[in-house]
């Protein structure tokens, strides 16, 4: 096992470097010099951000949507900061930082990326993860119900309705839903992560998180309720099932043991294989709820043009849904013995 | 008498075949579906006022009438008209052209990368499958979303970048489908009976294979098509989808995606709302239909 994981980690690694300088060559294709601000951080410590903009000489033209959206330093501080090395070693230095947590500045703001990184990553794997639960929870629950009761009524209406799921856009989802339950019925603060004036306590932080998680997991329940029931369909009809039901085996023996154990394994992989999704898409239900997470700051970073923060929240990532996979694949083994890794 | 004899013993010799044909069978498979015949109709409905749209209003796109601005529906302009005084209907029409046509051409997009890719993948093997599903893998690993936001935040919301971003960004799942059943297909006999009358690969890709995969290409691409309008409308809501004033269902519906707006003028969200969500579950009805059709384990 421990080999195994090992053995994953060593073709993670090239994966992420692939990934991470892809992603960095595409931005110096980007008018000016937009990796400027990725290499500033550890000569410009406790400078506010004007302090560092006036020390640095840096140019910004950025007011406005139009082509002019350069950012660009002096002939001297390019050469100090190694922007005119060729691409390979500038990557090489940023990494090199990257990996001792130092994610430069950010091109828009001027503020340190690091701290900032630090919190948006809490809060964006705290709703995903507890979304995801919820999902799951939702999503084997329904859809095994559904299958055991195929085309019974339950069946029915829980098929229309994933369908209404699978065709609305997740934005617009929430904005239904803020204005339903926090602004008509006013159950729900309409957004934020906790109320300023209070301060915010767990237990507001959590009244806060409460309409987020239940949107994003309902939402993303959908896709999980389909598979379920047909990987469990798929499993009624099999040979082994019969077999069991033939030996006179009870029917909940059956369908506990027989039934959902099989199923349910395609269902893991699924939803392993849903995590980028739902970190990506969790950037609509953060921006909907006011909810400063990840997903919220690269949809910003995106359309303000800040590539150090869009290189910086890349790379984390990347990592985060690799370091998901890899969870995934164990809990694999651990549910399923036929699997081996050797 | 002698007359039923003569048709007996000719149906002997010629052994008539009364079943009906193949796509006679599966297109009444698919009208017994209801969800499937609803579905079909209203991509119908849709696709054909949308390419009719000149005859269907009256008004163009980006015509501005300063007598209503804000207007409920009414005889005039039969879905209100939007905060500039544009007609909802119009635009809802030629944002049905732009979000259909930039669907369909994304997914052409990623469906011939993908068949391609994949028959090479699947089809020879060795070195370019491993190296294809390496990539597959790091593909799929990100965020599909983030690396389109990182493109598009690179060079721009442009309407060629916005279909290079979904069309060639959604192979690797497509990809890997086709690989899987080309996989499949590659071992079985009529393939090596072909190799053995000395069938090019290139023609047993074209006549044996390709064939084969095309009902899981049709299925995919209908599922695909909707995929693809949603995440414009995502990238709208971000801001980087089709720029306005073009307008995109997409667009439409971010651009009165707000508490006051949606509460106050409900004709700005809610056609471009049902028009979008029904065309995508229309998709995902017809979808679903033709792969309950060609997978013959899933049929009732």
């Amino acid at each position: 096992m421990t080999q195994y994981i090992v053995r994953r980690l060593l073709t993670v690694i090239p994966m992420l470097l692939v990934i991470t300088y892809l992603a960095f060559s595409l931005m110096r294709l980007a008018p000016g010099d937009p990796t400027l601000f990725m290499f500033l951080a550890s000569d410009t410590q406790g400078m506010t951000p004007q302090q560092v903009r006036d020390q640095m000489g840096i140019r910004e033209a950025y007011k406005g949507r139009g082509d002019e959206e350069v950012v660009s330093a002096s002939e001297f501080q390019k050469e100090k900061l190694g922007l005119n090395d060729p691409i390979p070693v500038q990557y090489f230095n940023w990494m090199s930082k990257v990996v001792q947590g130092d994610f430069g500045r950010a091109m828009r703001t001027a503020e340190l990326i690091g701290p900032q990184m630090r919190l948006r990553v809490g809060v964006t794997v705290r709703l995903t993860i507890l979304a995801t639960l919820l999902s799951v929870l939702i999503g084997i629950v329904v859809g095994s119900i559904s299958a055991l009761y195929q085309y019974s009524l339950f069946d029915n209406v829980v098929s229309f309705i994933t369908y209404i799921f699978i065709g609305v856009p997740g934005f617009l989802l929430a904005t239904w839903v803020i204005i339903f339950f926090s602004i008509r019925l006013g159950w729900f603060p309409a957004g934020g992560m906790y109320n300023p004036r209070t301060g915010g306590d767990f237990a507001d932080r959590a009244y806060h998180m409460a309409l987020p998680v239940l949107v994003m997991g309902i939402s993303g329940s959908a896709g999980l309720i389909r598979w379920t029931r047909s990987s469990v369909l798929e499993t009624m009809r099999a040979d082994f099932v019969t077999v069991a039901r033939a030996k006179g085996m009870k029917e909940r023996v059956v369908r506990s043991r027989h039934i959902f154990r099989n199923a349910l394994l395609p269902v893991i992989t699924i939803i392993g294989r849903g995590v980028p999704d739902i970190i990506g898409g969790s950037a609509f239900f953060e921006l909907a709820f006011n909810y400063p997470g990840m997903g919220m700051w690269v949809a910003q970073a995106a359309a303000a043009k800040d590539f150090s923060v869009l290189m910086a929240a890349a790379t984390v990532t990347a990592v985060l849904v690799i370091f998901v996979n890899l969870v995934v694949d164990i809990a694999y083994v651990w549910v399923d013995p036929r699997v081996a890794y050797s | 008498m002698s007359v039923q004899v003569a048709t007996s013993t000719e149906s002997d010799q010629e052994v008539p075949i009364e079943r009906p044909s193949l796509a006679a069978q599966n297109a009444r498979m698919f009208l017994r579906n209801p969800g499937a015949v609803v579905g079909l109709a209203f991509m119908l409905v849709i696709t054909l006022s949308v390419i009719f749209a000149p005859w269907v209003t009256p008004f163009e796109p980006q015509e501005i009438d300063v007598q209503a601005i804000r207007k409920p529906p009414s005889v005039d302009h039969l879905l209100g008209t939007d905060l500039t005084g544009r007609d909802m209907l119009t635009r809802i029409l030629y944002g049905g052209r732009v979000s259909l046509l930039i669907g369909l051409l994304a997914v052409i997009i990623r469906t011939v990368i993908g068949l391609v890719l994949g028959a090479v993948s699947g089809y020879f093997g060795g070195v370019a499958d491993f190296l294809i599903q390496r990539v597959v893998d790091i593909m799929m690993n990100f965020p599909t979303i983030f690396l389109l936001l990182i493109l598009v935040g690179i060079f721009g919301p442009t309407p060629s970048m916005l279909l290079i971003g979904l069309g060639a960004l959604g192979w690797p799942p497509d990809t890997r489908v086709f690989r899987g059943q080309i996989l499949s297909i590659r071992e079985l006999d009529y393939i090596l009976a072909a190799r053995a009358i000395g069938t090019t690969n290139w023609g047993i890709i074209r006549q044996h294979v390709m064939p084969n995969v095309m009902h899981l290409v049709l299925v995919n691409m209908t599922l695909n098509i909707g995929v693809v309008i949603i995440a414009e409308a995502g990238l709208s809501f971000l801001g980087l989808g089709v720029q306005p004033p073009t307008p995109s269902w997409g667009n439409l519906l971010t651009s009165s995606n707000n508490l006051t707006l949606i509460q106050r003028f409900w004709w700005l969200w809610v056609p471009p709302g049902l028009v979008l969500v029904g065309t995508v579950i229309a998709l995902n009805l017809i979808g679903d239909a033709l792969r309950d059709i060609f997978d013959p384990r899933r049929r009732r």
